[in-house]
């Protein structure tokens, strides 16, 4: 349980290293249009900093100080509890640097504490982005103060270090129950069930605007539900720490301490437990037998044969198929991708549940409408930037040596193939949910239509951002944050085409204009981007 | 006479129901270069594995330097030196931070570490890439960083799988005389490779695997004269070939030709 306190500093100092240095890959080739690791962490970070500049902003807004802290440790909680899982899952469940260290004399303990001090020390500098304004306006809010500021800091301090006895608990349990690829696939289901929960928050604060004008309250009386959110709860416990002693607050104090010391024993029971020995696990995975499955039966190539039209030359067609083998089998793409879905499954379940009418019928949407029809087609936007990435991105020189395949060739196959297999299914079911809804596929149609041929559009301008190649890059720690980014960026631009759509499309016949108009977009940026890829080889430069 | 360094008694290795390496047992001594053959897929990698404490035993009894590999990993892990095939390196590191890591990791204090580091580099021509990072270095290259690396601790043991991938002739011919010559100061030397020219000429014996069993256990002229062969090569396909190597290599090539796509 002891680490070695020589070899952790070595291996910390090492870790971090990698962690903010961008590896130099490609037989030597050198990236110097890449940004760093580092500048990459900082470029992430300012989406913290704008996130909690507006959490900030609200301080004067807020009814009351529980208002503020359930908004402030709400947010952050949320934030640093979906960075440390999915960081926690790529780091530590990857065990790539044991190939290094598992001849090397270094014990469980000494490895497991190196990394979770790296992993903290990430998530930290996180946490710091994304709190400190937030915390500092605290001097700004209803009954706010120096001691408000000491008690947020407090308390996300202690919120972290509950999330990490969870994480580590539950990394625990599920390797112990389970193979590791299993258990690699729960962590990733968890983490699809956790975005979906950020909606949630949205909806909450949403639900707070709508009803107290530019004030935001938390009006616990008007919604008794929302006295079971484990932010409220610790904003009770702020309100009883500074003083408060009324009987709500005591319950929801009550209710935040008992979450804390459950997160904190979980931390000290997985560690008592030896959860530090299963990093064997780990170590030895790639000795496990194969799964079920992973012998595949081949799929008779005609089922497919109605899409070639649309991926005409063999190597992007080649791009299709590797695309369609990878989302299929490979694990760490599924983990990548579907989990990105799972908001929009959560704002169509919102919307389901808050039952809005069809326009094209007189009826009031509400906003929820627009939500619910431009997630899934928002989402599209950034998954061919995502498709970049594997375990297996060593086997990116295919690309550069393939004769066939130019950079034009390659960025539209991606594009293309990422549209038949995930864009066109998030149309459809988005399409028919509405249809289902409106009781009309046509007036579905010309609501969804618009934001999906959007995204066809925008998936250029994204390829031409990046050019990926098809997994052929490495993941790393931090590109979660990127990925926000990315988010932040995409969801601007939609942000305007929604409000257009809500505010100008009020007639079928703009409805069709809007629709011809992204179409022919659509049409217009293909275009651009094969012309500026098309006669580029590709290059190891560009893997 | 002394105890053997490296002793293995009834070795598996199963991964589920897949049998990597069944029965097998030997020893090697102090002073001893022991080849280990196979072709691909025979159990070599997964011999490697356990004996250098990366993966545990399904059953039999391991023990490197006196110590259980299964009880005491990390007591065996100190006393050797493990020079893989490829990839075992941080490429975010330069070559000077990577070596300082390993020493650390062997708790060499920092002066020890660059005074052997860089006396290894100025052996092996790594002085002017002491201050590149690894994903920048050729392959070549990395393996000789990964031989420093195993070799900063003065090891009693040293397991070699595939060591000279990549490596140039002159490297590769300093590489053979670094064995010989760290075997013949008493180390105890595990070489594991597909070169057979090689381990015919390094090894004292030869341990030939194939389907996770012994098939062959010897020095390299009794193994020849057993099976009535000129070289370790022709011993090698007797015993482990499929067939007809030859006739396999000529329908293989014709194929090859006739299905030359137009360009």
């Amino acid at each position: 349980m002891i680490p070695d306190w020589r070899q952790f500093r070595a291996l910390l100092g090492a870790q971090l290293k990698v962690d903010f240095r961008r590896p130099r890959t490609g037989g030597g080739a050198v990236r110097q249009r890449e940004l760093s690791a580092l500048s990459r962490t900082l470029l992430s970070g300012l989406v913290y900093v704008f996130i909690s500049v507006t959490i900030g902003a609200l301080a004067p807004h807020a009814a009351d100080l529980r208002t503020y802290a359930a908004l402030v440790l709400g947010f952050s909680l949320t934030m640093l509890g979906m960075l440390m899982l999915t960081e926690f899952t790529v780091t530590v469940m990857q065990g790539e640097d044991l190939i290094v260290l598992g001849p090397r004399p270094v014990s469980d303990a000494t490895y497991t504490w190196a990394t979770l001090a790296s992993l903290g020390l990430f998530v930290g500098f996180y946490a710091v982005v994304a709190s400190v304004f937030p915390v500092l306006m605290a001097f700004w809010a209803p009954g706010g103060g120096i001691r408000l500021a000491a008690c947020l800091a407090l308390l996300i301090l202690l919120g972290l270090l509950a999330w990490s006895g969870v994480v580590l608990a539950l990394y625990g349990a599920v390797l112990r129950r389970m193979r590791l690829e299993k258990a690699r696939d729960l962590l990733n289901w968890i983490t699809i069930a956790f975005t979906a929960l950020v909606p949630v928050g949205f909806l909450m604060t949403r639900g707070w605007m709508e009803r107290t004008g530019l004030s935001v309250s938390l009006n616990l009386g008007a919604h008794p539900w929302m006295a079971w959110l484990p932010p409220v709860w610790m904003a009770g416990l702020a309100d009883f720490l500074l003083g408060a002693r009324d009987d709500l607050t005591r319950a929801l104090a009550l209710r935040a301490a008992s979450a804390l010391a459950v997160g904190l024993a979980c931390g000290v029971w997985a560690l008592s437990t030896g959860v530090l020995k299963l990093t064997d696990r780990v170590k030895g995975a790639e000795g496990e037998a194969p799964l079920p499955g992973a012998v595949v039966r081949p799929s008779r190539p005609d089922g497919l044969a109605w899409m070639r039209p649309f991926l005409p030359s063999p190597a992007s067609w080649g791009v299709f198929r590797l695309l369609l083998a990878y989302l299929a089998r490979d694990r760490g793409t599924k983990a990548r991708i579907y989990p990105q879905f799972g908001a929009s499954l959560a704002f169509l379940a919102i919307y389901a549940f808050r039952k809005g009418g069809d326009p094209w019928a007189g009826e009031d949407p509400g906003s929820w409408a627009y939500v619910a029809a431009y997630y899934p087609a928002m989402t599209c936007a950034w998954i061919p930037l995502l498709l970049r990435f594997s375990e297996q991105w060593e086997a990116g020189w295919t690309f550069a040596v393939a004769p066939g395949a130019s950079l034009a060739d390659l960025a539209l196959a991606l594009k293309r193939a990422s549209a038949l297999l995930l864009l066109a299914p998030a149309f459809l079911l988005t399409w028919l949910f509405f249809a289902w809804r409106w009781a009309s596929p046509a007036h579905a149609l010309l609501h969804v239509a618009p934001p999906f041929l959007g995204t066809l559009a925008l998936m250029d301008v994204a390829i031409l951002w990046r050019k990926p190649i098809p997994f052929a890059c490495r993941y790393m720690k931090g590109d979660a944050g990127t990925r926000m980014a990315v988010t932040f960026t995409v969801m601007g631009a939609f942000t305007g085409l929604g409000f257009l759509q809500g505010l100008w499309v009020t007639t079928p016949a703009r409805a069709a204009c809007l629709i011809a108009g992204l179409g022919i977009a659509a049409v217009a940026t293909e275009r651009v981007l094969a012309g500026r890829l098309s006669g580029r080889g590709i290059v190891l430069a560009d893997l | 006479m002394s105890d053997p360094v490296i002793s293995v008694r009834d070795l598996r290795v199963a991964y589920g129901p897949k049998v990597a390496v069944e029965s097998v047992s030997f020893t090697v001594n102090a002073g001893e270069i022991l080849g280990y053959l196979g072709p691909n897929g025979a159990g070599k990698s997964s011999t490697v594995k356990v004996l250098c404490g990366m993966n545990a035993p399904t059953s039999g009894s391991v023990t490197v330097c006196g110590f259980d590999v299964a009880k005491d990993p990390l007591e065996v892990k100190r006393r050797l030196g493990y020079v893989p095939e490829s990839g075992a390196l941080y490429e975010s590191l330069t070559v000077q931070e990577h070596l300082l890591l390993i020493g650390r990791l062997y708790r060499l204090g920092d002066a020890e570490i660059l005074e052997r580091a860089r006396k290894y580099a100025g052996f092996l021509g790594l002085e002017e890439k002491w201050d590149d990072r690894v994903g920048s270095l050729s392959k070549g290259t990395r393996q000789k960083v990964l031989i420093a690396a195993a070799l900063l601790h003065d090891p009693e043991v040293l397991f070699f799988d595939e060591p000279l991938s990549g490596l140039d002739v002159n490297a590769a011919l300093l590489f053979r005389e670094l064995v010989r010559g760290l075997a013949a100061a008493g180390k105890a030397v595990f070489y594991s490779s597909h070169v057979l020219e090689v381990v015919e000429q390094l090894c004292q014996r030869v341990i030939i695997l194939d389907k996770g069993r012994v098939v062959a256990d010897g020095p390299v002229a009794q193994l020849r004269e057993r099976a009535s062969e000129a070289s370790l090569n022709a011993v090698f396909q007797k015993l482990t070939s499929q067939g007809d190597v030859a006739g396999t290599a000529k329908a293989f090539a014709a194929a090859v030709t006739s299905a030359t796509p137009s360009r």
